[in-house]
């Protein structure tokens, strides 16, 4: 899947202290823009419902805010930890990690 | 009428019994307590002491007492892992495992010994908790059915470390704990104000905990919940502070502690599903307000006003408008109307910007379908 920009955030949690990162796609690496891409296409992320809610959050677990835009179009999905797919996790972990990067580089 | 209370002798029906335990003078009480306990055992019936909330007395559940186990997760996903720690084992080389031990069991005893509650469902439930869970993780949570405790930034070099294990502060097991007491009592809605009030509860016997576990009067108490977490790397006290919210940390990396502290300073946001961690600031105030207001040992009496709210009086969709009435309304139960533990509740919340008259109209008005809706995207977020 195609991405010019990811705006991710992260709130919530036992510590509520909020991660979020604007990922624009010319920055990043090329294998990396291409592992993110893959990983798009592999969770079906334009199909999946803006928010996704198939249980009741979870005291203290950590909601996510991804959206991915491309040209004029833009989709977004916001999820507690629990209710993600499974198949969000890889996608979730470098996104987290570019924003832990950037969070601690930005003094 | 004393002379009517003697657990022979048992005249009194039960529900008077009741009122005299909860209006009588101490001698009174007790009285009334050993005779509903004498006709409980004479009837075998528990029905009697079901509803009896005003001198927090419950028959022993038929459920084991303290039971535990801690697994590990060997920074993997699946929950629970692998038992490591059970109840009466030795000691493990874990530290994590021995706090997530200890720091339940000192849980289990604030709940069992203040307040006569057995475990997390008053039915002595086990309590399983697992550490060491992901890589890096940064959090700890309660899943429904048992806490989950994150390693912090272990993953990184010390000089990039943020946050220590979540094991590392009592106050932080008895947060989890508790959420899995509110799951068995208030049921509050984890979202918007009622997910706040959820929060603060947790913060509230989270800290209950600490200050008992350290033998602290109100005024001795620090009032700051996850002491410990952040690192030395980290310019910050702590994750909360009940006393001061929005100054527990202040750091060019983490931000700022962003918990308002009274309701004009009340954060509107869909984040943290509404704000959960962050508006909790304001009743987490109006109790701190309370118990030192009322000075002396905040788990004997601010304790007792809000677990009794907690288990009997709030619900699923309360506001911080509900909590203040219901607060107000348990103090004068307890203590009489009038009384100067009320009046410490009524201080607690006006100086957080909610009168318990209910003149103060919340500025969250929606509905629990309406959270709900807001929460899943079918209804406009509020500005």
């Amino acid at each position: 899947m195609k991405f010019e920009k990811i705006r991710f955030e992260r709130s919530g949690g036992f510590a509520g202290i909020r991660l979020a990162t604007e990922i624009e796609a010319e920055a990043l690496p090329e294998d990396q823009k291409k592992e993110i891409a893959e990983l798009l296409d592999d969770m079906d992320f334009e199909e999946l419902p803006a928010k996704l809610a198939n249980r009741m959050p979870l005291p203290d677990e950590f909601v996510y805010s991804i959206v991915v835009e491309f040209g004029d179009q833009k989709y977004e999905v916001m999820a507690g930890e629990s209710a993600l797919p499974g198949d969000a996790q890889p996608l979730i972990e470098i996104l987290e990690g570019i924003a832990k990067q950037r969070m601690r580089k930005k003094d | 009428m004393t002379a009517h209370l003697h657990p022979i002798n048992c005249i009194v029906p039960p529900h008077m019994l009741e009122k005299i335990a909860t209006n009588g003078t101490e001698a009174q009480r007790n009285l009334a307590i050993e005779t509903l306990k004498a006709s409980e055992r004479m009837r075998g019936q528990r029905r009697a002491l079901m509803d009896f909330s005003a001198a927090a007395f419950r028959v022993a559940a038929a459920g084991a007492g303290k039971e535990r186990i801690v697994y590990d997760a060997k920074n993997g996903t699946s929950l629970p892992g692998t038992p490591v720690r059970k109840e009466g084992d030795p000691p493990s080389s874990d530290v994590a495992v021995n706090e997530a031990y200890d720091g339940s069991g000192v849980t289990y005893d604030l709940f069992k010994d203040i307040y006569d509650r057995n475990s997390i469902d008053n039915n002595g439930m086990r309590m399983d908790s697992t550490v060491h869970y992901r890589k890096g993780y940064d959090n700890a949570f309660w899943n429904g059915e048992q806490m989950v405790y994150g390693d912090g930034d272990e993953d990184l070099p010390p000089a990039e470390r943020l946050f220590n294990r979540f094991t590392i502060a009592i106050d932080i097991i008895g947060h989890e704990l508790t959420h899995g007491v509110t799951q068995f009592e208030a049921k509050l809605v984890y979202s918007f104000q009622p997910g706040a009030l959820n929060e603060s509860m947790s913060d509230v016997f989270g800290s209950l905990v600490k200050q008992r576990h350290l033998n602290q009067t109100a005024a001795e108490a620090d009032w700051i919940i996850g002491a410990g977490l952040l690192t030395e790397n980290v310019n910050g006290v702590g994750i909360r502070s009940m006393k001061e919210p929005g100054t527990a940390y202040n750091d060019p990396v983490l931000g700022k502690d962003p918990q308002p502290g009274h309701m004009k300073d009340y954060v509107n946001t869909v984040s943290d599903n509404g704000g959960v961690h962050i508006n909790s600031g304001i009743p987490n105030r109006a109790f701190y307000i309370t118990a030192t207001e009322l000075g002396g040992y905040a788990w004997e009496k601010a304790g007792q006003i809000w677990y009794v709210t907690l288990r009997d009086k709030l619900g699923t969709n309360s506001q911080f408008q509900d909590c203040a009435n219901l607060t107000y309304a348990v103090a004068a139960d307890l203590f009489g109307a009038g009384s100067l533990e009320q009046m410490a509740v009524k201080k607690g919340w006006a100086e957080v910007g909610i009168n318990v008259d209910g003149t103060t109209p919340p500025p969250e008005p929606g509905g629990c379908l309406e959270s709900l809706l807001r929460i899943i995207g079918a209804a406009p977020a509020k500005k």
